[in-house]
Parts: C-alpha cells; structure tokens; sequence
C-alpha cells in the first residue's frame, strides 16, 4: 500500500511523464512534417551539385578577374620602373646644366642631327621634362596602390569562395 | 590563349596546320606592330631633324653617321635627310601592306577554325 505522500509522488511523476509524453510527440510530429517538406534525396543531390557548380564557376570568373588585375599591376610596375630611370636620367642632365656658364655651346639630338641650343631654353626643357615625369609617378603610384587594393579585396573573396566549396564538398561526401 | 567548354571534336592534321600557321600568322603581326611602330619614330625624328635645319642660321652641322658626328654641310645633310626619309616611308609602306595581308590571313583561318570547332577552341587574345 501507498502511503499518501507516496501517492503524491506517482501521481505527479505520472503527470510529469504525461507532459514530456506529449512534447515529445509533438517534435516527434514537427520533424515528421519538416522531413516531408524536404525534397526527395535525388533532387536534394542535384541542387548541391548545382549550387556547387555555380560556385565553382562564380570561382573561375573571380580567377580570371585576379588575373587581370595583376597583368594590369605588372603593365603599371614596368610603366613606372621606365619612368623612374628617366627621372634619374633627366636629373642627371639638370645638375650637369647647373654647371654650364652661361655662354657654352649646348646642343641636342634630334635624329641623326646635333641641334645647337640656347643653354636657359635646354635647362627650361628638361625641368619641364622632370615635373612631368614626377606628375605621372604619382599618379603610376597612386593606381598601383588601387590596383592592389583591389587585387587584395579579390583575393579575399576568393579565399572565402574555396572554403564554400569545400564545406560544400564535405557535406556531398558525408551524404 | 584559354580553352573553351565545347564538346570533343576531331582535330585533323590539316587542323593542326592550320592552328599552327594561325600562331605563326600572330607572333609575325605582333613583330610587325613593333617594326612599325619604330619606323613612324624614325620618320617622326626625320621630320623634325629637317624642320630644325630649316631653323638653324649654321653652315656645318654635326650629323650623325654610326657611332660618330661629323661635321658636314648644310646642303648636303637636308640631301641625305630626304633619302633617308624616302627609304623609311617605303620601308613603313611595305609593314603596313604585310601587316595587312596578315590580318586577311588571319580572318581566313579565323572563319575555317571558327567553323569547325565552334566554342572548342578560342583565337581571340586577352
């Protein structure tokens, strides 16, 4: 026989197993119906590999894009290394100008034909000459530092691409 | 040059020939490109070497022959200018003439390769 406060006991464990009988037929119900909204196995397959295809692709695009970028980065690497060595050239003639007197014959190439020059117009010429070329290595400087950016930014994005793929990938083999 | 996704299709001898002359066809338009752009340089040089003389008040002038400059006269330095401008419009002439006939060439093959294997192949450059 019970005691009363043993049948409190069963009563409320009853009760208690009642209510977790209840929810777990619930989930039980709940992961029913989501398995059945699910799509059959053979399309699940063919959309992963569909998305995986995709992703691959959107890849190759990235790749190619990458690519351009650094064709573009070398072209501007090679630009400014010209730039750089007639700079230096260009300066060369200016300090060798600085040491001209002011009646010294000066004289320029043009073709196969040796110019004579006034001495101030030749010093004007190749100091124009320098503010142009140091203009446009900024500006070289300026686009390299875009283009690398840019470059980084993809590099990025592709990184994050491969590991979808390979999550992707992961998840297809343990299915 | 990148391969494209088309299907298998059979690549004869005479295919072979034809990709292979395609190549040759480019590597020789791309030389030329350069040859004349040089040559427009060289006329360019040519043609304000004379305007500068037409300017300049000296009878002797230093001209250049090899890996010297000698003093030569005016007269004859105009002279030898416009020979050798002559030569080097001929010369560019020619380039461009070549460059063209390359160009139809290359369209040729372009239209025979083009047909044969579609999307299998690619002529175009980056």
């Amino acid at each position: 026989m019970f005691t009363f406060t043993n049948r409190i006991q069963f009563m409320s464990s009853l009760h208690w197993m009642m209510i977790y009988g209840l929810y777990y037929i619930q989930f039980t119900v709940y992961v029913i119906v989501m398995l059945c909204q699910l799509p059959p196995k053979k399309v699940r397959n063919t959309m992963s590999s569909s998305n995986l295809r995709d992703l691959q692709r959107e890849l190759e695009n990235k790749a190619n894009d990458l690519s351009k970028l650094q064709k573009e980065i070398a072209k501007n690497h090679q630009m400014r290394k010209k730039y750089t060595l007639q700079l230096g050239e260009n300066e060369l003639v200016l300090k060798e100008l600085d040491l001209l007197k002011d009646d010294t014959n000066v004289y320029k190439l043009i073709g196969p034909v040796l110019v004579k020059q006034d001495l101030a117009e030749a010093n004007a010429n190749v100091r124009k000459r320098i503010e142009y070329i140091s203009a446009e290595l900024k500006r070289l400087d300026a686009t390299v530092q875009d283009l690398e950016e840019k470059q980084n930014s993809k590099k990025d994005a592709i990184l994050k691409l491969q590991q979808r793929i390979q999550s992707l990938q992961a998840g297809k083999g343990k299915a | 040059m990148q391969q494209g996704g088309g299907s298998e299709t059979e690549v004869t001898w005479e295919d072979q020939q034809n990709i292979n002359k395609f190549g040759r066809l480019n590597n020789r338009f791309h030389e030329l490109e350069d040859e004349i752009k040089i040559a427009k340089e060289t006329n360019d040089n040519l043609e304000d070497a004379s305007n500068e003389l037409i300017l300049t008040d000296e009878e002797v002038i230093r001209f250049q022959i090899g890996e010297v400059f000698a003093h030569v006269p005016k007269d004859e330095v105009e002279n030898r200018i416009e020979q050798i401008k002559e030569v080097t419009s001929q010369k560019l002439a020619k380039l461009e003439e070549e460059k063209e006939s390359i160009l139809a060439q290359m369209a040729e093959l372009k239209k025979i390769l083009y047909a044969k294997f579609n999307d299998s192949i690619n002529l175009e450059e980056d």
